[in-house]
C-alpha cells in the first residue's frame, strides 16, 4: 500500500498535477481511508522521499522529481509557498518582474507601490491614477502578489477586487457588499453576510474607479481605515475588524472626487503614465508581448508586417493598453483565416481595424516601403539585445523631435552623445572592417579641415567606429520614426550644414567601399559628434555660402561643389520660397556670428537685390563680396578660386567673365506623320474627308491627318509651317495645290484607288502589306458610309455596312472575282438601301424578265443567298428574286466580272 | 432630248443608275442639284456609282436650266435626275419642254407621309404636285421600270 500510494504521488508530481496530491484527493483516489493515507504520508516525509508544500489543503510531492526539476538538493521537508517555488524553477518572472517597464518608466512607481505594501505593519493605503486602460488594476494584482510573496500577506489571504462603478446607481448595495450586512438590514437580506473587507481580511482590497464611492461610504471607509473596525449595515453595534491593505484606483483627479477627509488617509498616490509617453522600446515590448499571448492561444505563429509595427508604434490609443490590446485582438480575429499551411500567421495593415489605419497619414501610409515581415520571436529577442541602445537613441530622436530650440538642444544631444560613447566599454581591437571605415571618416574629415580635438581624438573614433555597429533593432525605432527622422535630418541640413554634408559624404563613401548602408539615426548621432568636435575648430579665413530659394537647392549645389573641390568651401542657407529681406539678413547675420574670425565672404546668391542683401548685415571685420548669380559652373569657379587663395576682387572679375550665356537648340525632335486633307471647296469637305481616312486608318496608327485651308497651301507653298512641324506623307484633295512637292491624291483617285502609288509608296513604311490592304477597303466602306447615312432612316447605317461589306466579301469569293472599287462602292450604298426596303416590307416586286433569270443565273442567286445567309438572318428577311436581279445588274457591268465570264 | 425627269433622293443610287438608263436607252444623266454642286465628296462618289457608257452631268439646277434652253443638252438622250419636288418643279418651271414627272423616292421625316412605296411627302409638297398637275403635268409614281406608272393623284 505504501508502494501504491509512493507512486501515485510521483506520477502527479511528474505531470505537474499537484491539486491531486492533497490527503483528500490521494484517498479518493485510491479508495483508502484519509488515516490510512496520512499514516504513510508521515512515514514517508520521514524517510525523506516525499516533501510537504502549501497550507489548506497541503500537498505532497516527491522529493526526487522535484529535487531533478530544481536541478539541486532541497532543504528541510517542506516548500512554504509552492507557486513561487514553481515561478523562480522555470525562470517565470515574479510578481512586479511580470510588469512591461518595471525597469522603465514604471521603475519609481513599482519602488514606490513595493514600499508602500511593505510599510510595516500593514503597508498603507494607495491610491493608483490614470487614464483609463494604463494598467492600475494590474498593478494593484501585482502588489498583492508581491507582498504574498514577500511573506507580507498569509500566503492563504485573498486578493478581492471591487469595480466600484458597477455600483454607481445603487450606492446601498456597495455598501452592504464592501461591509456585509445583518439578515433584515433590508429587503432579500435573509441571512447574516460578511462583507468584502472580511473576505479580504489579511490580503488586499482593491476599489477600482473609486470615485463613484458615494460620500457616506467614503465616510464608513475611512472610520474602518483609521480604527480597522466597522459595523455590517442593520447592526450598529456588533464591532467586526478587519485587518487589510486598501488600493485604490481611479481615472479621475482624486482632489476632485473623494472626500478630503477620505484623501488624508490614503498617504501613497502614484500616477500610472499613459501608454503615449512610454516611449517604444516599452510600447514594442507590449505590443510583442500581446501578439506573444495572442500566439499561444491561436496556436499560430505570427508575422507582422513593418506598417503594422510602425502604425501599433504611432497611434494614439485614447484607451492605452486596453485599446491596444483590442486593436491587437481584433487584427489576429481579422487575420485568422490567413493561417497558412505551416501555421503561420501574416499581419498586415488590412488587418488592423478601420478606425486605427484612419489615423495613419496618407503620406505614411503612401510611404513606399518594402514589405517585410517580422517574427514576434525574432523581434523579441532583437528587442531585448538593443535595451540600452535603444533607450539612448530614442532620448536623443526625441529631443530633436520636440525642441523648441534646435541649437541649444543639438548641443545638448552633442554632449550627451559623447557621454554615453565615452562610458562605453573600448574595444579591443577594431576589425578590418572598422579600420576602412575609420580611414574613410579621417579622410573626409581632413576634407572638411575638421581635427577631433586632440585628447578627445580616442574617443570620437571610437563612438564613430561604435556606430557603425549599432544594433540591427535599432531599426525597430527608425521605422516607427521616419517621418519624424526626415524632419530632424531637413534641420540639420539647415543648422549644421557643414556637418551634415561631411557625414552624407561618409555615408556615401562607405556605401561604396564597404558596400554598408548607414542609417539617418547613425547619420544623425555622426553629425552630433563631428559638430561637437567642430565647436573647437577656427573659422577658416575665407569661405562661400550659396543662399538660394528651394526647399534644397543651395546646399545640394554646394555640397555638389565642396565635393568635386573636395574642400569644404561653401556653406550653404536654403531659404523658403517666400521669404521676406529681413529674413535673409538674419540668417546670414546668425552665420556671420557662427563663423566668428572669418576674414573673407563670398556669397552667391540666386535672387535679390545686392545693397539690400549686405545693408542689413552685422559686418566686423570682414570682407564681405556677392554675386547675384548661381550656376553650379560658377560655383564651381568661384570654390576652385577660394581654395587657391585668389584675391577677392580678381575671383567676381572672372565670375563675371563666365556669366554670358550661349546657346544652341538641337532640333531633332522626331515629327508626327501627317496626312492632310485640303479641298478646293472648303474645309467642310476637307473635313468630312479627314474622318473618312481617319476612321480608316488602323486603330493604333501613329498617323495623323489634319485639315488645312486650300488657300493658305497655295499662297504659302512648302514654306508653310505646318511641313516643318510634320512629316507630310501627302496630301489629299480636289485640286493640287500649286508649288507643292510631297505626294498629292486626288480625291476620286483615292476612291478609286487609282493613280496611288505614290501615296502607296509614302504609306508604306508606316504601314504593313495587310494593314494597307484592310486601310484601303475601310476608305471604300467609309465614304459608303457618309453616303448612306443620308439614304437610310430606320437601320444603324455603320453596323449595315459591317453586315452588307462582310456579305459582298463573300460573294466575290464566291464568284471568284474583285470587283472594282466603284462596283463595290455601288453595291454597298444599294444594297444597304435593300436591306432597308425589306425590312420595312418595301421590296421591289418586278424585274424584267424575272423567270428568265431565275433560269439563266441560277448559280448567282444561290451564291447571293449563301452569301447574305448571316446578313438575312440577323435582319429577318429574305433578298426576294427580283432584288437579286437588281444586285445582278450592278456587277455584270463590272468590267472584271465580265473578264470571268 | 429629255427622256424623263425624276425626283430620287439618293440621285444616281439605286435603281437609278442601271435599271432606268437601260430601260430608257439613255446617253446622259443629268444631276441637278444646288447642294451637290459644293460639295466634291458627294460628287466623286456620284461618279463612282456612275454606269459605263453613259455620260455623267452635275450641274446645280440654274445651270441646268441655262445649259437645257441654250440646247447644248439637245444632242443627248438626257435622264435628269434631282433630289427634291421642289427642284423638280423648278425645273419644270425654267424648261418649257419637260412635260412629265417620275416620282422615285424621297426619304421619310416626321413632317412626311407616306404616299407609296418609296415616296413620302410634306402638305407644302403635296401642294406643289397638286400644282404642277393642274398646269397639265403628268405626275406618276414609279419605282422601277417595271412597276406600273401611278397617276399621283391616286395616291394623294
Amino acid at each position: 500500500m505504501q508502494e501504491t500510494i509512493q507512486n501515485a504521488i510521483q506520477e502527479h508530481t511528474q505531470n505537474g498535477q499537484f491539486s491531486r496530491l492533497s490527503v483528500a484527493e490521494l484517498s479518493s483516489q485510491l479508495s483508502l481511508p484519509k488515516s490510512r493515507v496520512t499514516q504513510v504520508l508521515q512515514q514517508l516525509l520521514k524517510a525523506g522521499t516525499i516533501i510537504r508544500a502549501g497550507q489548506k489543503p497541503v500537498l505532497f510531492l516527491d522529493r526526487a522529481v522535484l529535487e531533478e526539476k530544481q536541478g539541486s538538493p532541497i532543504e528541510g521537508d517542506a516548500i512554504r509557498n509552492l507557486d513561487q517555488w514553481l515561478a523562480a524553477q522555470t525562470d517565470q518572472a515574479q510578481d512586479f518582474d511580470k510588469l512591461i517597464g518595471h525597469d522603465g518608466s514604471l521603475s519609481s512607481l513599482v519602488e514606490q507601490c513595493k514600499a508602500t505594501v511593505a510599510y510595516p505593519p500593514n503597508g498603507l493605503p494607495l491610491i493608483l491614477t490614470g487614464e483609463t486602460g494604463t494598467g492600475k488594476s494590474m498593478i494593484a494584482g501585482l502588489a498583492y502578489e508581491y507582498a504574498r510573496n514577500h511573506d507580507l500577506v498569509k500566503p492563504e489571504s485573498r486578493f478581492v477586487a471591487v469595480n466600484c462603478s458597477e455600483y454607481a446607481n445603487n450606492p446601498e448595495l456597495l455598501t452592504a457588499n464592501l461591509f456585509g450586512y445583518v439578515k433584515g438590514a433590508f429587503t432579500g437580506a435573509d441571512q447574516d453576510t460578511p462583507g468584502l473587507l472580511e473576505l479580504a481580511d489579511g490580503g488586499v482590497l482593491f476599489l477600482d474607479e473609486v470615485h463613484n464611492l458615494k460620500g457616506e461610504c467614503q465616510e464608513k471607509l475611512f472610520h474602518f481605515m483609521d480604527q480597522s473596525v466597522y459595523h455590517r449595515m442593520g447592526d450598529n453595534k456588533t464591532w467586526y475588524t478587519s485587518s487589510v491593505r486598501l488600493i485604490f484606483a481611479t481615472t479621475e483627479d482624486p482632489e476632485k472626487v473623494l472626500l478630503k477627509t477620505l484623501q488624508r488617509r490614503i498617504p501613497m498616490k502614484l500616477a500610472v503614465p499613459n501608454l503615449a509617453v512610454r516611449g517604444n522600446y516599452e510600447k514594442l515590448q507590449i505590443i510583442l508581448s500581446m501578439f506573444a499571448r495572442e500566439e499561444e492561444r491561436l496556436k499560430v505563429r505570427i508575422r507582422l508586417s513593418s506598417s503594422v509595427i510602425q502604425l501599433l508604434l504611432s497611434y494614439p490609443f485614447p484607451e492605452n493598453i486596453g485599446g491596444l490590446k483590442s486593436t491587437i485582438q481584433s487584427s489576429c480575429v481579422n487575420a485568422l483565416f490567413q493561417t497558412d499551411e505551416e501555421k503561420v500567421m501574416r499581419i498586415s495593415l488590412k488587418n488592423i481595424p478601420d478606425s486605427v489605419i484612419q489615423y495613419s497619414a496618407l503620406e505614411t501610409l503612401m510611404k513606399p516601403r518594402e514589405l517585410s515581415w517580422h517574427s514576434i520571436d525574432e523581434l523579441q529577442h532583437e528587442l531585448e539585445n538593443v535595451r540600452t541602445p535603444f533607450s539612448f537613441f530614442e532620448s536623443v530622436l526625441k529631443t530633436l523631435e520636440t525642441t523648441q530650440d534646435f541649437e541649444a538642444d543639438f548641443r545638448g544631444v552633442q554632449k550627451t552623445v559623447l557621454h554615453h560613447f565615452n562610458r562605453s566599454p573600448r574595444k579591443a581591437a577594431l576589425t578590418p572592417f572598422e579600420t576602412a571605415f575609420l580611414a574613410i571618416v579621417r579622410e573626409k574629415c581632413s576634407q572638411y579641415h575638421l581635427d577631433f580635438p586632440e585628447k578627445d581624438r580616442q574617443l570620437y573614433e571610437t563612438a564613430f567606429v561604435e556606430l557603425l555597429s549599432v544594433p540591427r533593432g535599432i531599426g525597430l525605432l527608425l521605422q516607427s520614426r521616419a517621418v519624424q527622422m526626415e524632419d530632424v535630418m531637413n534641420r540639420l541640413r539647415t543648422e549644421a550644414f557643414k556637418y551634415f554634408s561631411l557625414v552624407s559624404d561618409i555615408r556615401q563613401e562607405t556605401q561604396e567601399c564597404l558596400e554598408t548602408d548607414l542609417n539617418p539615426l547613425q547619420c544623425l548621432i555622426m553629425t552630433a559628434l563631428a559638430a561637437m568636435a567642430g565647436r573647437s575648430q577656427p573659422a577658416p579665413r575665407r569661405m562661400g555660402v550659396i543662399l538660394a530659394h528651394g526647399e534644397s537647392s543651395a546646399s545640394s549645389m554646394a555640397m555638389c561643389v565642396n565635393q568635386w573641390l573636395e574642400t569644404h568651401v561653401f556653406d550653404a542657407i536654403d531659404m523658403p520660397l517666400f521669404v521676406s529681406q529681413e529674413e535673409i539678413s538674419r540668417q546670414l547675420n546668425d552665420w556671420l556670428q557662427k563663423m566668428e574670425g572669418i576674414e573673407e565672404l563670398f556669397l552667391l546668391v540666386d535672387l535679390g537685390s545686392l545693397e539690400h542683401i549686405y545693408r542689413n548685415l552685422n559686418i566686423r571685420n570682414v570682407n564681405i563680396g556677392i554675386i547675384n548669380s548661381l550656376s553650379l559652373k560658377l560655383a564651381l569657379t568661384v570654390g576652385q578660386d577660394i581654395r587657391n587663395q585668389t584675391p577677392m576682387e580678381k575671383v567676381f572679375e572672372r565670375a563675371k567673365a563666365l556669366s554670358s550665356i550661349e546657346y544652341h537648340i538641337e532640333r531633332n525632335r522626331e515629327k508626327p506623320r501627317m496626312i492632310i486633307c485640303s479641298c478646293a471647296s472648303g474645309l467642310g469637305v476637307a473635313e468630312k474627308l479627314r474622318g473618312v481616312i481617319v476612321d480608316s486608318l488602323p486603330e493604333d496608327s501613329a498617323i495623323r491627318v489634319m485639315i488645312y485651308d486650300y488657300n493658305t497651301l497655295q499662297q504659302e507653298g512648302m514654306a508653310s509651317p505646318v511641313f516643318e512641324e510634320n512629316q507630310v506623307i501627302s496630301i489629299v484633295g480636289t485640286l493640287k495645290p500649286e508649288e507643292i512637292t510631297v505626294p498629292f491624291v486626288a480625291l476620286e483617285d483615292l476612291i478609286l484607288q487609282e493613280n496611288t502609288n505614290r501615296f502607296d509608296d509614302s504609306l508604306r513604311p508606316y504601314m504593313e502589306a495587310e494593314e494597307m490592304r484592310v486601310f484601303k477597303k475601310n476608305i471604300v466602306k467609309n465614304f459608303s458610309l457618309s453616303n448612306i447615312m443620308n439614304s437610310l432612316t430606320i437601320l444603324n447605317p455603320a453596323k449595315l455596312l459591317e453586315h452588307v461589306a462582310d456579305a459582298i466579301d463573300r460573294l466575290q469569293n464566291r464568284l471568284g472575282v474583285s470587283l472594282g472599287n466603284n462596283t463595290c462602292f455601288g453595291l454597298y450604298v444599294h444594297v444597304s438601301c435593300l436591306i432597308e426596303r425589306l425590312v420595312m416590307n418595301r421590296g421591289i416586286e418586278v424585274y424584267g424578265n424575272a423567270e428568265a433569270f431565275q433560269r439563266e443565273q441560277k448559280d448567282f442567286i444561290q451564291a447571293v443567298d449563301d452569301s447574305f445567309a448571316d446578313v438575312q438572318k440577323f435582319y429577318g428577311i429574305r433578298i426576294p428574286v427580283e432584288e437579286t436581279g437588281y444586285m445582278f445588274d450592278y456587277i455584270k457591268n463590272d468590267p472584271n466580272y465580265e473578264k470571268r465570264v | 432630248m429629255i427622256k424623263k425627269l425624276r425626283v430620287d433622293h439618293r440621285l444616281l443610287h439605286g435603281q437609278v443608275a442601271f435599271s432606268w438608263t437601260s430601260a430608257l436607252n439613255v446617253d446622259c444623266i443629268l444631276i441637278a442639284n444646288d447642294s451637290v454642286m459644293k460639295d466634291e465628296l458627294r460628287k466623286t462618289t456620284l461618279k463612282m456609282a456612275k454606269p459605263n457608257g453613259v455620260k455623267l452631268v452635275m450641274k446645280n439646277i440654274e445651270d441646268s436650266i441655262k445649259a437645257i434652253n441654250s440646247g447644248v443638252t439637245d444632242k443627248y438622250k438626257l435622264f435628269i435626275v434631282v433630289e427634291s419636288i421642289a427642284d423638280a418643279a423648278a425645273l419644270i418651271d425654267g424648261v418649257e419642254s419637260i412635260k412629265a414627272l417620275n416620282l422615285g423616292g424621297t426619304k421619310a421625316t416626321d413632317k412626311t407621309r407616306n404616299i407609296s412605296k418609296a415616296m413620302n411627302v410634306t402638305p407644302e409638297e403635296e401642294d406643289i404636285l397638286k400644282n404642277l398637275v393642274d398646269k397639265g403635268i403628268d405626275v406618276t409614281i414609279q419605282m422601277v421600270p417595271e412597276d406600273s406608272a401611278v397617276p399621283v393623284m391616286k395616291a394623294l
